[in-house]
This record gives structure tokens, sequence and C-alpha cells, in this order.
């Protein structure tokens, strides 16, 4: 009886179970399918994040699938994006798709927010294209051993230095290129102190360096240069590396004691940083991202020149990597699209990501926002090999590191903001900074780990 | 049945209060024993989030509510001082002409957030770009990092003259409710300007002048945006109140446990100063 009994039940189950894969299939196949993405700037400019998701979603329905697909670009900083989305994940009504900056994975990886992609990315199918993908980029998007996301691009932190000034300075072109070449011996922080210093002297410049304002992601840059440490691989725990930040802080310090560096950064508006840049008022930008050469030509921050045209930016301004103290160095962000762990459709979704990220849209963002391609093979596209300045990211890309990856990340980027604010305006000497950064990591970020 | 109808017309409000704030309280009191982040989930932590704060373990919280104390004081005595100060000589004008006074102070309050912001940041704008530098350097004197140099005394004066239309509004109304006999008597009896000021105005406008100063503390207690928006609260914390402090933690870390119990210290302190306030200008007396 209890084998009959057993057996109906087992029957039963196979019945149900195929029942069920149909029911997917003709999902799939026949249903509509109701797909959402939620991506985000901040600021007009990468709106090919959204445009590509739709690109691709036109190229799915081409393939047959009944898709009915919605994004939403959010011109918005990231703290109210994240806000938004972590509310729709919590009341149900999350999107499918996600684009976001590699910094946020882990947090969301640890909350089973987003799904690992390996089971997509492993497969053979995937392999030509999983190759073309540039060195370290798949680890940006990785968390404890599964990869999270599809890279998209890489914001490539740069310095902006002004050729023009150099020039004046009594510099040829040729000795311009050779000093700011990443393989040249001459291309070091010294040196670009020793330059600063002499534009300041002849009055060309008002200053020789200037950085952003706020906690962004210009601190993990300068603590990177001093070969820094920021997260422990074998526990996965923040580092405060204070041997580094000492370097770092002492850096910036000297600057303002010698006058190279406003001391009151903190407190400038956007406007006349970037005004300061293109009107060459000073010499090197370094709290910049590649993509900054097409803000200058679509905003007017010249008060003469108004938006800049491609032409004058080439002539009078150059972009370089961050000297560091082991070598050059070009701190990278990635940013990807995720799949949502809420989604009903994860196979379409991935199918729709890995057509947005074909080399061909990827191009297309890359010459759209003038951040790095992700794809190998994207430099051989035409349109991209038209971009002379594309060409010189990708050339400063071959210096690349990935920037830190762990949830308290954005916590410790304010701290060091903080601290530098307090150290520049001389309201906190250096030894006071680094104990305040010992004893805020301490208080803020569970597990740390001060070196 | 008619008992009933002022209740029935209190409903609506009641549950407003019941969903925009008594719910809300109740929420912030629950994440405050919880470790909530970003996810908007979290384990319960007990009183840890308590004890970080009052065991001084977060080094900033003591700078923040010394702060505190001095953005409060300093806002209030512009407020209410120059909010008095103006009542008083707008209204000795009498007639057309202090109307006229009294509107054009009006104008900070009619002011949009933002733009009044950015006044200030333009006004004290530490580059060759500053109103008050560019006013320096035609005069012959050195540009000054205004913002890096007197941080809070800035947000001070962009708040406290804020606040001074309204008090000024509410105290021109009080005076002129005060008999005009009594002000002659006064005069007859040989009362000094100040005299008349000190001894015989001030207590007749008591009530109002205690409910201002009461409104106020509230308000820079509780409020943020034009600090946010002119000095972000720095540089290191300069002008960084508990308020302040509160959002930063709770939505710019997106530390929502540790948020909410800063938000409970912060809600504590306000009706703690509120009551100390009462008793001390004796307003429950008044009532």
């Amino acid at each position: 009886m209890n084998k009959k009994f057993l057996g109906v039940m087992f029957v039963l189950l196979l019945a149900a179970g195929g029942l069920f894969a149909a029911g997917q299939e003709e999902e799939a196949a026949g249903k509509v399918v109701s797909l959402k993405a939620m991506t985000i700037g901040p600021g007009p400019v990468p709106v090919t994040r959204a445009k590509n998701l739709e690109s691709a979603a036109e190229k799915l329905k081409g393939e047959g699938v009944n898709l009915d697909f919605e994004v939403t670009f959010s011109t918005q900083k990231f703290e109210p994006y994240r806000t938004s989305f972590s509310l729709a994940y919590r009341s149900g009504s999350a999107p499918d798709i996600l684009s976001e900056d590699q910094d946020i994975i882990p947090e969301y990886a640890e909350e089973g927010m987003i799904l690992p992609l390996d089971s997509y990315l492993n497969t053979t199918a995937y392999k030509k294209d999983y190759d073309d993908f540039l060195p370290g980029l798949w680890d940006a998007v990785s968390w404890k051993g599964k990869t999270y996301g599809i890279p998209i691009e890489g914001v490539v932190n740069c310095i902006f230095y002004r050729k023009d000034v150099l020039r004046k300075m009594g510099m040829s072109d040729e000795q311009i290129e050779r000093t700011f070449s990443p393989e040249s011996k001459d291309f070091t922080l010294e040196k670009l102190v020793e330059l600063a210093k002499k534009a300041k002297k002849a009055g060309l410049v008002e200053y020789g360096f200037t950085h952003r304002k706020g906690a962004g992601d210009y601190w993990f840059n300068s603590v990177m240069m001093f070969g820094g440490r920021f997260v422990d691989e074998a526990t996965g725990n923040m580092i405060i590396d204070t041997k580094a930040l000492r370097k770092d802080f002492e850096f910036h310090k000297m600057l303002v004691d010698e006058g190279l560096l406003p001391p009151d950064m903190a407190s400038w508006d956007w406007k006349v940083i970037h005004k300061y840049t293109v009107e060459g008022r000073t010499l090197f930008w370094i709290g910049g991202h590649s993509g900054q050469w097409k803000e200058y030509q679509e905003k007017e921050y010249h008060e003469k020149l108004g938006k800049l045209t491609e032409e004058y930016l080439q002539e009078n301004i150059g972009i370089a990597p961050f000297p560091g103290v082991g070598g050059p160095v070009t701190p990278v962000k990635v940013h990807a699209y995720t799949i949502v762990a809420s989604t009903k459709y994860p196979d379409i979704s991935f199918d729709l990501i890995a057509r947005a990220s074909s080399p061909e849209l990827l191009a297309r963002h890359a010459i759209t926002t003038f951040r790095g391609p992700t794809r190998k093979s994207v430099a051989d596209l035409p349109d991209f090999k038209a971009q002379a300045y594309l060409s010189k990211v990708l050339k400063i890309m071959n210096y690349s590191r990935a920037f830190p990856k762990h949830p308290a990340l954005g916590v410790y980027k304010t701290m060091i903001f903080e601290a530098m604010s307090g150290i520049e305006t001389g309201r906190l000497s250096v030894d006071a900074a680094v104990e305040f950064m010992k004893a805020k990591a301490k208080a803020d970020i569970p597990g740390v780990i001060i070196e | 049945m008619k008992k009933l109808i002022p209740y029935f017309f209190l409903l609506p409000l009641l549950l407003l209060i019941l969903l925009f704030y008594i719910i809300p309280a109740v929420s912030t009191i629950y994440i405050s024993t919880t470790d909530m982040g970003r996810s908007l989930r979290g384990d319960l932590v007990g009183v840890k989030n308590f004890a970080r704060m009052f065991s001084m373990e977060d080094p900033v919280i003591g700078r923040v509510l010394i702060n505190t104390v001095v953005y409060l004081f300093g806002a209030l005595a512009i407020t209410i001082g120059g909010g008095l100060v103006l009542a008083n000589a707008t209204f000795s004008l009498g007639g057309k002409t202090g109307g006229f006074f009294r509107l054009i102070w009006f104008l900070p309050r009619a002011t949009p957030p933002v733009v009044w912001a950015f006044l200030w940041i333009w006004a004290f704008d530490p580059t060759k770009f500053g109103l008050l530098n560019m006013i320096f350097r035609n005069v012959g004197l050195a540009e000054r990092s205004w913002m890096s140099l007197y941080p809070m005394l800035i947000v001070i004066l962009a708040n406290g003259i804020l606040g001074i239309p309204y008090t000024m509004t509410i105290l021109s109304a009080a005076l002129g409710n005060i008999p005009t006999e009594v002000v002659e008597a006064a005069k007859i009896d040989g009362a000094s300007g100040w005299q008349t000021i000190l001894k015989i105005k001030i207590p007749l406008i008591w009530w109002p002048l205690s409910f201002l100063t009461i409104w106020h503390t509230l308000a820079y207690l509780t409020t943020f945006q034009y600090i946010l928006m002119i000095t972000g609260g720095g540089p290191f914390y300069a002008s960084t109140p508990l308020a302040l402090y509160t959002y930063q933690k709770a939505f710019q870390n997106m530390e929502l446990g540790y948020g909410s119990a800063l938000a409970l210290v912060l809600i504590l302190l306000s009706v703690i100063i509120i009551f100390a306030f009462r008793k001390l200008l004796g307003v429950q007396r008044e009532t």
C-alpha cells in the first residue's frame, strides 16, 4: 500500500515538474515577459547606460522574445538612487536589472539582493565574450569568489595637466609628451611638484594642484598613489593603512604649505573648481576622471570661450595616470549591469545585459561618455578608433588598478575627506588626523584592521 | 452626540499624526536597537548604538554636541535680539514708514531656501570670485578663506537672520497691543527710552517673546538644510550640529541603526531644552 502510494506520489511529482518546466518555457516563448531596469548617471551624460539596454531589448524582440521592457535613467546622485532601490526591493517592486558602481556590489551580494552570474558567464557560449573583457574587470564585480555583474565602463581616474602653461615654461611638445609618458623615468610625484612650483613662481598659475570637494573617489586615488591597502583578502575586512594615509596627509599638507594647493578646496564651488582647470589657473587637476573631457565640451566653465572644442582640449590639456610610489597608477572604478535577485526572469535578464554589453554598444557608450571601454575588441571598431582622446584613455588604462571593494568604503571615503579638510585648513595636524582615522574607523567599521 | 462633533473634526489630523509621526517615531525606536543599513534589514543589537554614542567611542560626538549648543544659542541671539530691535524700531517709526522697513526685512523669508543658501555661498566663497573677497580686493585688503576660518559664524548668521522677519512681525503686533497710556505714563514719570523698553515693553510682550524663543529653539535644534548647503558641516565637523550629523550618519553613510539612535537623543535633548526654557522663561505661569 505504502509502495503504491509512494509510486503515485512520484508520478504526480514528475507530472507537476513537467508542467512547471513547460510553463516556464511557455512564459519565455509565448507570454509577454515584463522586465524593468534602473540605471543611473549621475548627471545626464551616461544616458547610454539606459539606451544600450533599450537597444538590446529591441534586439531580443527581433530574436522572437515577447518582451515588454521599461528602463528608467536617474540623473540623481547615488545615495537617493540606492535608497530608492532598497525601498523597492524590500517592498517587492524592485526592477529586474540594476546598473551600479562596483563599490556597492559586496553590500548587495552579502544581502542576497543581486544574483551571482557565474552559471551564465562560465558557459561555453559566453566564453568568447568573457575573455574579451579587459583583465581585472571581472574581479572588480566579484565578491567572495562569485561574479555579480557585467562591466560596462571603467571610470578612469587621471590627472589633467595644462600643456599651454608648460609651453610657457619653455617646454617643447616633445618634452611635455616625454615627461608625462607613464614609461618615462621623469614621471614622478617629485617632478610634478617641481613643475608646479616653477609655474607658480613664474606667475603662470594661481595654484599648482586642485582636487575635488566632498567625499569622492579622489581620496582613494591618493591613498593608492602611496601604495595603500584597503581590504584584507584573507578575512574580507577593511584595512586602515596608516602608513599610506600618513604619507597622503603629509603630501597634501606640504602642497598647502608651499602654496601649491588652496587650503579651502572643501568649500569651493564645483563650477569654480572646473573653471580653474579649463582656464589654466591651475597646472594639475588631480581630482577628476576621463569623462570630464566630455563635460568641458558641454558646459560653459570657461568665462571667455564657454564650451570648449575638442581641438582646444587636445591642444591645451593632457591626461596622465597618477605617479604612484611603485609606478604609475590609474585607478579604475567599474560600472556594471547586475541582475536583481527577485527577478522572475533571470535567464532573459542575462540575455538582455549580455547583448547590452556587446562591443558595438560599449563603443557607443564610451564615445558618448569618454569613459573607458571594458572590452578589448572595442578598440578595433572604426568609430572608436576615430576618437583620439579615447585612444589616450586606453593607453593610460594599461596602468589600471581596480578600485577597492567593501561595504564600508563609503564611510571610509567620508572619513578621509573630513580628516584631509581638517589638515588642509590647519585645524588638524597630520598626527591628529591619523589618530582620528584610527578612532573613527574602530567606531564606524566593524572588524576593521588597523595597520 | 454634540460633544463628539469636535472629535470628529480632529480625527483627520489625529490620523495624520498617527501615520506620519507616531508610527515613524515607534519605528525609529525599534531601528535604533538594530544594526540596520542600506539593505533596510537589521539584527537586534540592544543598546549598542547608544553605548557607542555615550561612551564617546565615536570620536566626533563630543564636538558635534558642543557645536549644537554654540549654533543654537548663536542663532537664537540673532533671531530674538535682532527681531526685538527691528520690531521696536519699525514700530517707533509707525505707519507706512515702519511698514515699508518691515517689508524690506521680510525679503529673506520670501527667498527660496536654495537661493538664500547660494547667496551666502557666493558672498563667502574663498576664491577671488566670492563677493566679500571682491570687495576686500577692491579696497586693498587681503582675500580670506571665509568658509574655512569662520564656518560656524557663517551658518549662525545665515540661519539667525532668516529667523528675524518672523520674530519681528509677531513682536510688532505684540507691541501694537500695549496700551499707549501705559507707555505715556512711563514717559511722564521720567523713564528714558531704554527704561521704557526694558521695564515696560519687554515685560508686556513677555509671552510672545517666550513663545518665539521656544519655537526657534525647536527649529534650530532640528533643521539643518542651510548648513548642509552652505558648509556641508565642515571643515572637519566645525559646523556640524547634531541634526546634520544624524542626517549624515543615517542617509549619507546609511547607518540607519546608529542614525536612529542619534535622532532619539536629539528628540530627547529638544524636549529637555524646551522644558528648561518653559521653566526659565515662566511660560507656564503665564498660560
